[in-house]
């Protein structure tokens, strides 16, 4: 299903993107630059909403089963 | 005209979650959820609210100061600020968006004006938290608002200079005033949660928090949009006594009777809002359609057969406005299962909403809706089910 | 073909979809019935529409999320469920009974779904005698067994 694989590779690219977010954060905060360590949290945040977002039209979270089936 | 307008806006508004549902199983709809999206805000609000309180001073002098302070010196300060101003404005959109959506999709009828009183309570105090919040900072934006917040009080006839005194503690601007509005921004903030509860207290089961994914992204966007460069709040320009302040940024979601306050006088201003209110709490007394006319939807208030009624409590637990409750059995029930009955189900006509949900919940046929009898509804039933059946 | 659809009236609309008798004019034999909510359908009803000769029988409510009363089609998938758990026991085919989610303005979708249901019950076996007895009696005589 093409989809799935789509959802999945999202998933997976975003937990990447957030992972460099991440390291991003720890250079900011060595270069005491905090609005670079805020828009990396940020970012980060959103990726994980998004990923959220993927794992639910995968339907391995959310309540219940899904109903798009 | 009414019923027509509103009967469009219900479809459009309907019409949006279609889109939505596509790319979103549909229980993970924003738009669902606005109610939640709405106290989602207001959380933000109060956890950024007690950190910035530690370094805010309330003084004409140090106002200006300590913000300036918390934005270009305190690591991640300006994050604090901006998560505050942010959520401030999404928590007024996800009332609106709320509000709107409640209103044209007709979730305020017979019993459920009680959520509507109240929300509108909760959109005038948090309109005029925003207010005094900008107030707080006491920039020219500050000053320039107070003024013509003066001018909009005193245009009340009769109680206009007790209200500059009540809401400033003094005639005009003073030292008295920063400290009074930061009571009334922080000590009177905490009443909105009384209001929440008037609010949830008829509902079972509010949705009164959204889906992760949205709680991830919209904390995301308001970090992300109080740390980027272009929409960071800045600290203007520091309030000077005497001087008239021409401009000032504007704030569309709590600033927009302050910007007609530019063009109108403030009489006409303080007219509209009192009438743009009283209009809003009318609304859940204006029936879209005569009642003749709503057939299932105004099925009559839920009626207990007290023969059948066995005191099992499901009716009790499903409904989802508390309008039902449990008393001790003042007599045993008629059948067979009711006959030792401890509990017996009353229908608190007040509170119902004429859904139907306890009549499902009962097994024992112990609920009927007045208007839309389980009879009638079988005898439908048979006779469709004859009419076409192949002899 | 005859089924038996409890559509909440505050989910799809069927205004134009319906002929003279309220049947669905794309499925004749669909009869719909409109009900305040989905939460209302008592799920003893539609096991009595069965009885009473009908071929299947459906609820349909709003989207999940979108229930007017927040609850009632969360509610009424979870009594379904315990209704086909019964059916099972008294081995009347649980696929003759179904329910369904749409909005005000999912009529294609409602009726793509309407159409998979019939094609479902016209593969599932006929029932072998008409289940006469009352649910209550078969149940009794379970027990005496």
């Amino acid at each position: 299903m093409g989809s799935r694989r789509t959802s999945l590779l999202a998933v997976v690219l975003l937990a990447a993107g957030s992972l460099l977010l991440a390291g991003l954060i720890v250079i900011a905060e060595l270069r005491d630059d905090y609005a670079l360590g805020g828009a990396a949290l940020g970012a980060i945040l959103v990726a994980y909403g998004l990923i959220a977002l993927f794992l639910r039209r995968l339907g391995l979270i959310g309540p219940r089963r899904a109903e798009g089936k | 005209m009414y019923r027509r307008a509103l009967t469009w806006l219900l479809r459009q508004t309907v019409k949006l979650d279609v889109y939505i549902n596509r790319i979103y199983p549909s229980d993970w709809n924003p738009l669902y959820y606005t109610g939640g999206l709405a106290h989602f805000f207001l959380f933000v609000l109060v956890l950024s609210g007690i950190l910035l309180f530690f370094y805010y001073v309330a003084s004409l002098d140090g106002a200006y100061a300590s913000i300036r302070y918390l934005s270009e010196e305190v690591p991640y300060g300006f994050l604090l600020r901006g998560l505050h101003r942010y959520a401030a404005d999404g928590f007024i959109v996800a009332v609106l968006l709320h509000l709107f959506r409640n209103w044209f999709t007709d979730r305020y009828l017979f019993a459920r004006d009680g959520p509507w009183i109240s929300g509108m309570f909760l959109l005038i105090l948090g309109g005029f938290i925003g207010v005094n919040g900008y107030q707080l900072v006491w920039d020219q934006r500050a000053q320039a608002i107070t003024e013509i917040f003066v001018a909009i009080l005193r245009a009340v006839p009769l109680a206009g200079a007790a209200l500059v005194r009540l809401f400033l503690g003094s005639e005009g601007v003073s030292t008295a005033m920063l400290p009074r509005i930061l009571f009334l921004h922080v000590g009177v903030a905490s009443f909105l949660y009384v209001l929440l509860w008037w609010h949830y207290v008829r509902l079972r089961h509010p949705k009164i928090w959204p889906p992760a994914t949205w709680v991830l992204l919209l904390l995301g966007v308001l970090v992300l949009l109080s740390a980027l460069p272009g929409t960071r709040p800045t600290a203007g320009v520091p309030a000077q006594p005497g001087v008239r302040v021409t401009s000032y940024p504007l704030d569309v979601f709590f600033l927009l009777p302050f910007w007609l306050a530019s063009y109108l006088p403030p009489g006409v201003v303080a007219a509209g809002l009192a009438g743009l209110l009283l209009a809003g709490y009318v609304i859940p007394y204006l029936r879209r359609e005569d009642e003749s006319r709503m057939g299932p939807r105004h099925a009559g208030v839920a009626q207990v057969i007290d023969g059948n009624c066995t005191g099992c409590e499901l009716c009790y637990y499903d409904c989802p406005y508390d309008a039902i409750v449990m008393v001790p059995s003042p007599h045993p029930g008629l059948t067979k299962a009711a006959a030792n009955r401890k509990l017996l189900a009353v229908v608190i006509d007040s509170r119902c909403v004429e859904c139907g949900i306890c009549v499902g919940a009962c097994p024992f046929q112990a609920l009927e809706l007045p208007r839309f009898l389980e009879a009638d509804l079988m005898r439908r039933v048979t006779e469709a089910v004859r009419a076409g059946a192949p002899a | 073909m005859k089924v038996v659809g409890f559509v909440c009236d505050w989910a799809v609309s069927t205004d134009g979809l319906l002929d003279a008798r309220g049947e669905l004019r794309a499925y004749p034999g669909v009869h719909i019935v409109r009900i305040p909510c989905s939460g209302f359908m008592r799920p003893d009803w539609l096991e009595e529409s069965l009885r009473a000769g009908a071929d299947g029988a459906f609820v349909t409510g709003c989207p999940y999320g979108d229930c007017l009363n927040r609850e009632g089609n969360y509610l009424m998938r979870d009594r379904l469920e315990q209704l086909v758990r019964r059916l099972q026991r008294r081995r009347v085919d649980p696929g003759r009974v179904a329910m369904f989610a749409h909005g005000l303005h999912e009529r294609e979708a409602f009726l793509a779904e309407v159409g998979a249901f019939l094609r479902r019950l016209e593969g599932l076996p006929r029932p072998a005698a008409q289940p006469a007895r009352p649910a209550v009696r078969s149940a009794a005589g379970e027990a005496a067994k």
